[in-house]
């Protein structure tokens, strides 16, 4: 029983982590000052000034963006996509209205809000609980340690923006339990390759029926994994090495066997999908009929016989089937979020349910 | 003469097989001969979304993109009648527009080395027996500045999507020949969703959870390669703005090279402009079935009646 309690303990708490890790901020927002970095008093603390927002540009073609470059100098056309938080920026509208100062956070690509320096900083002291995340250009913040922070000489041109505070410790666990998923995956792999090797070797063991195929299964296995070695090396190299070897058979198994036969057990689908239509799509009732039509209108849209019948293809697709998908769709979310409900509740029963693991 | 009409609905199968080989192979014997048989192409609009996002991707004042678009292709064997000729159509595109792409192989252990395949028709000669049978279109395209192929990841599904669009270095630590990420000049600019302009994802039947922890997040545009038969389930994304288009089957890769090439038909070599007319050729077939059978049914019913 202390299996499925495990397995239900851990479902829920990595479900709860990823909800919360979502949800909850990086930092305690009433205790994280937000602004750009214009000096380092000491080895663990940092001035933050605040800015004030005093003009904002609608972005066109024909607005020109320039950036200043970090300690000052000669602005420089850059997209508008381009620039962060935290730039030093002139902007030309497509008015000839020239808009300069610091780019604020909020800015998209179409719209850039800019504001000025204001007097009042703040000294913050970096503590092992503090979390600096600086903003990019896209808006998203990325976490970086105290010394990638980049201090200028002056405030006269670009500065970092970052939000700093005491952690929530949420994000700061992401890329573990991200890994933790990475071996698992890595460990299912592994588990079936051990599930496959027990079933085979029992089969060669007890000589059952067809007991030479799984002898076929560990030679497949062992050319596999020399083949996987011999990926990624751009030439055979010498003759007769342990390279030139890999190189070989991985040439043979990718490109000789996997490739012609994977393509070959797929095809086959399309002799069934044409007997399959052949035998069933009969207008034996009004649906039957309507599902036909616009079962055959697809197929001739597929091919590209007339503008007009792809343009009533892509009718059928866009709206009919999209109306449809999208109410199955919502259907099965709401059974998936019952079933939830009834898993959480514990009034769930069936085959995991009711058996002793 | 009624008779035979019914006897239209219960053909023996291996006819029908028969008739679809036959179709099947036609343009190729044709094409075999020196006579191809060619059909006109209309894009549609979710091939023209795709094409469109990737023209209008950002560029700086000296015209080099400011951001990559990232493929994760993870069809194998299994699909690639489908799936390679939207790859290659995508890479034709990227490499001609000088437009720098990643490609991520998320869930399946064989797709890098198929996606390689690709990409190396276009940068290196095919060299057969010592002879030079098909020249590279792209030969100055560099390994580490033009592309980068970080290969085979788990787990699939949304986590490994999440941690590509946080923080790529940390899903990703070499690429697919084990060269570490900070040693890849490409790789040096790229850290998360704001490097990335776009995603193209093909497969089979590509996840889902690019549209919710891709573009639902980020915004980054997202766009499909699928294959026909799975089409009819992610169609809904497109209405809605959630994905900026979409390469269905082949006729999503020949539509896309049409596009690349709209004047010049000698220049369309992409897979899917090679079975685009097989694949009508079996249509037909299938749709002759049809009727073929209805007629029989028909006949049968009224005989009935």
């Amino acid at each position: 029983m202390w299996k499925k309690q495990l397995i239900v303990i851990v479902t829920f708490l990595s479900g709860l982590y990823f909800f919360l890790e979502f949800a909850v901020p990086p930092t305690i927002p009433w205790k994280t000052t937000s602004g750009v970095v214009v000096s380092k008093p000491g080895d663990k603390q940092l001035q933050i000034n605040r800015v004030r927002k005093t003009a904002s540009a609608t972005i066109t073609e024909q607005t020109i963006v320039k950036r200043v470059p970090s300690g000052g100098g000669t602005p420089e056309p850059v997209p508008s996509d381009a620039v962060k938080p935290g730039d030093r920026v002139v902007i030309t509208t497509e008015t000839g209205r020239e808009i300069s100062g610091i780019v604020m956070p909020r800015s998209s690509p179409r719209r850039i809000f800019v504001g000025t320096l204001t007097p009042n900083s703040e000294q913050v002291s970096i503590d092992a609980n503090m979390l600096i995340r600086r903003l990019r250009s896209g808006g998203s913040a990325e976490e970086v340690k105290l010394d990638a922070l980049e201090i200028p000489q002056n405030t006269s041109g670009s500065l970092d923006w970052i939000n700093v505070g005491p952690t929530t410790y949420l994000s700061s666990y992401l890329t573990k339990v991200t890994d933790f998923f990475i071996v698992l995956g890595a460990m299912a792999w592994g588990m079936g390759l051990l599930s496959l090797w027990l079933v085979h070797s029992s089969n060669i063991r007890k000589r059952r029926p067809e007991w030479y195929t799984s002898v076929f299964f560990f030679i497949a296995v062992g050319f596999g994994i020399i083949a996987g070695l011999g990926f990624g090396r751009t030439s055979p190299g010498v003759k007769y090495t342990w390279d030139w070897w890999t190189y070989q058979i991985n040439d043979v198994v990718f490109w000789q066997m996997i490739r012609p036969m994977g393509s070959t057990i797929f095809s086959l689908l399309t002799f069934y999908l044409a007997s399959a239509a052949y035998r069933s799509f009969k207008a034996k009732s009004r649906e039957a009929i309507l599902m036909m039509l616009s079962a055959l209108i697809v197929m001739l849209g597929q091919i590209s016989l007339h503008m007009w019948i792809t343009s009533a293809s892509t009718w059928l697709l866009y709206i009919v089937n999209t109306a449809a998908i999208r109410g199955m769709m919502f259907g099965m979310m709401l059974g998936g979020i019952a079933v939830g409900l009834r898993m959480w509740l514990s009034l769930e029963r069936g085959a995991f349910f009711d058996r002793e693991l | 003469m009624r008779d035979l009409l019914i006897k239209l609905q219960t053909v023996d199968r291996r006819w029908v097989y028969l008739a679809i080989a036959v179709a099947c192979a036609i343009p190729f014997i044709a094409e075999a001969i020196g006579k191809p048989i060619n059909l006109s192409v209309y894009p549609s609009r979710e091939t023209q979304g795709v094409f469109d996002t990737i023209n209008n991707i950002p560029r700086d004042a000296n015209g080099n993109p400011t951001k990559v678009v990232l493929i994760d292709s993870t069809w194998d064997a299994g699909s690639m009648g489908e799936n390679e000729g939207q790859a290659e159509a995508i890479i034709d595109h990227l490499f001609r527009e000088r437009i720098p792409f990643i490609v991520t192989c998320i869930g399946n252990e064989k797709a890098p080395q198929f996606v390689n395949g690709v990409i190396e028709r276009f940068t290196q000669d095919t060299i057969v027996d010592g002879k030079v049978v098909r020249k590279a279109k792209y030969p100055g395209r560099v390994y580490g500045k033009d592309w980068v192929n970080l290969g085979f990841s788990v787990p699939w599904g949304w986590q490994s999507i999440q941690q590509i669009m946080k923080d790529i270095h940390v899903q990703y630590k070499a690429d697919y020949q084990g060269t570490p990420l900070e040693e890849i000049p490409l790789m040096q600019r790229v850290r998360n969703a704001d490097d990335i302009y776009m995603i193209f994802a093909v497969t089979y039947s590509p996840s889902e959870d690019w549209v919710s922890f891709a573009h639902g997040i980020y915004g980054t545009p997202v766009a499909f390669g699928c294959a026909g038969i799975q089409s009819t389930t992610t169609y809904r994304f497109i209405p809605s703005g959630q994905m900026v288009g979409m390469l269905v089957s082949v006729r999503g890769s020949a539509e896309y090279d049409a596009l690349l090439y709209p004047d010049d038909r000698s220049q369309r070599v992409n897979k899917g402009t090679q079975l685009i007319v097989p694949l009508a050729f079996g249509h037909l077939v299938i749709i002759f079935a049809i009727i073929m059978g209805n007629i029989g049914y028909f006949a049968a019913r009224r005989r009935r009646s």
